[in-house]
């Protein structure tokens, strides 16, 4: 059963990155109480322009992280302009629309741009496995999981350290109330975007290291991961996407070892259906924010 | 208008539709003063809250604070010049302690020193002035009423305000807490506040009001001092008979 217990193994850091995709869905849902569509083509327009420094020079992989978030948050602003700020209050599913829209947008500018073709990725942690012990484990992976952890710490940091943080915490949960404390709610929305679209840029980045491209269906694969994550945790509970994240991502490598990897990708649908049938509010089940 | 007005309602109307909720009604609060807006239900007294506090907009008419027109301003700009507010039904941060509810509306000071020091002692202030410090780090849910209702009353004097608007203050209440309200709302004017409350419970407005205005299906139908309101008769026809004979 070793390869089981690697697979496990490999499963956790792999789920790392979705639980960032799955957080920075829920930290937008939690202020905002809106969904955004238009973050799996946030992540990969983050992805495809940090390979720009790349084909300009030899660049290191922390200037292709910066450049990731440079384009995300730039991205992350576009579609808050565009789909977000002039949408009435009382009109919930109207993001939903306009962020398919911006979504389908730009994912057709990406196409267009690399005529569909997917673009090799450099694999900046290098391609041999690491030792440990009697376990090998990728290089990549294990990026993302210290970059999982050090995002949440940050997260997490921001969210309870932070004056920013509180008035966040205080939208999400009443933003009438944070409101007449002298909180700016536009000025919290708009911080969030950047927040969430800077995570973003450094998922975009993460993601298409540990697959070895840039692909233009990324954006479809990122959405479906992060809803799934989500909705597993929990609407709206941080704690819930990092929990999901992590069991997809064990429940994934497991499927692939013992049933293959055509399995892989359905996997995240059936565990969805099953924990909507069984236990709807998710598997951390408390809505916090 | 005068200068002893720290807020003045000029012609302010707000319509819903065809329902006039507020409709052509002036009024100034005198500095200093505790003042109170009574009417029967549905009388539009919080939607003029709501329109002072900017979380509506006026559909005409303009509201002056501290001789700046505020009308259209977003709230969080109306709340920063120094309007405070609690709202009738509680709206606490039900995930957060009693010591960061009112910890969350503090404004960042001008930094003179020690200024992280400074806002936590501010806010432990705040909660000794309003009888919660031994409830400080309890979940709000924990509070009893009365407790929520005076942690909501903390949480806006923590942004500061000059003018704080309370929107029945007393509801469900009994009576000794009812002896602290009227207490409470004595000593924060003693300590430089403008009280403007929405009450039903008429003793305590005739107990602690200066003045009071009297609204009627929108329109202010009386002004003037409790005595002067108690003996006017549209007041006792539009609401006081009504009150007394249930009483």
């Amino acid at each position: 059963m070793l390869d089981a217990t690697e697979q496990f193994i490999n499963g956790l850091m792999f789920g790392c990155l979705y639980a960032l995709i799955g957080g920075g869905f829920t930290i937008l849902f939690g202020v905002m109480r809106r969904f955004n569509m238009a973050y799996g083509s946030t992540i990969m327009a983050g992805a495809y322009v940090a390979l720009v420094p790349v084909y300009l020079f030899r660049a290191p992989a922390w200037l292709m992280v910066l450049t990731g978030i440079a384009a995300a948050v730039l991205v992350g602003l576009l579609v808050e302009f565009c789909c977000f700020r002039f949408i009435k209050k009382g009109h919930e599913l109207a993001p939903l629309m306009t962020t398919i829209g911006m979504l389908i947008v730009i994912n057709e500018a990406i196409v267009h741009a690399t005529d569909a073709v997917g673009l090799k990725y450099p694999s900046p942690f290098g391609d041999v496995a690491l030792e440990l012990g009697q376990f090998l484990v990728r290089r990549d992976y294990l990026a993302v999981l210290v970059a999982g952890v050090v995002c949440f710490t940050l997260i997490f940091l921001l969210l309870y350290r932070t004056r920013f943080g509180r008035a966040m915490r205080a939208v999400a949960e009443r933003p009438e109330a944070a409101q007449i404390l002298g909180v700016s709610v536009r000025r919290v929305n708009v911080l969030t975007f950047v927040l969430t679209s800077a995570l973003a840029g450094v998922i975009g980045f993460f993601a298409a290291v540990s697959v070895g491209s840039a692909r233009p269906d990324m954006a479809f694969f990122v959405t479906g991961k992060g809803l799934v994550v989500m909705v597993l945790g929990g609407l709206g509970s941080l704690p819930g996407a990092i929990v999901g994240g992590l069991v997809l991502g064990v429940l994934e490598f497991e499927a692939t070892w013992f049933l293959g990897a055509t399995y892989r990708d359905i996997l995240a649908f059936v565990i969805l259906f099953l924990v909507l049938v069984f236990r709807p509010q998710g598997l951390v089940g408390t809505r916090t924010t | 208008m005068t200068d002893g007005a720290i807020l003045s309602i000029r012609k302010l109307a707000r319509h819903f539709g065809g329902l006039r909720a507020v409709n052509d009604v002036s009024f100034d609060v005198p500095r200093g003063s505790i003042f109170a807006l009574i009417g029967p239900n549905g009388s539009g007294k919080t939607t003029l809250f709501n329109v002072i506090t900017g979380a509506l907009a006026p559909t005409a008419g303009t509201v002056v604070f501290d001789g700046a027109p505020i009308s259209g301003m977003p709230t969080h700009e109306i709340v920063r010049r120094g309007i405070g507010r609690t709202f009738q039904n509680i709206r606490l941060f039900t995930r957060m302690s009693v010591f960061h509810n009112v910890w969350v509306a503090m404004r960042r000071q001008p930094r003179s020193g020690n200024g992280a020091r400074s806002e936590r002692e501010r806010v432990e202030e705040l909660l000794a002035l309003t009888g919660l410090s031994a409830r400080r780090d309890e979940l709000v849910e924990n509070l009893n009423f009365g407790e929520q209702r005076r942690l909501e009353t903390a949480r806006a004097l923590a942004t500061d305000p000059s003018l704080l608007l309370l929107d029945e203050p007393a509801a469900g209440m009994g009576a000794v807490e009812l002896a602290r309200l009227v207490r409470d709302i004595r000593r924060l004017r003693e300590l430089g506040k403008t009280i403007f409350l929405i009450e039903h419970t008429m003793h305590l407005v005739m107990d602690v009001a200066d003045r009071i205005a009297v609204l009627n299906f929108g329109e202010k139908i009386a002004e003037g001092t409790p005595k002067e309101i108690q003996a006017d008769p549209r007041v006792i026809e539009a609401y006081l008979g009504r009150e007394h004979a249930n009483a």
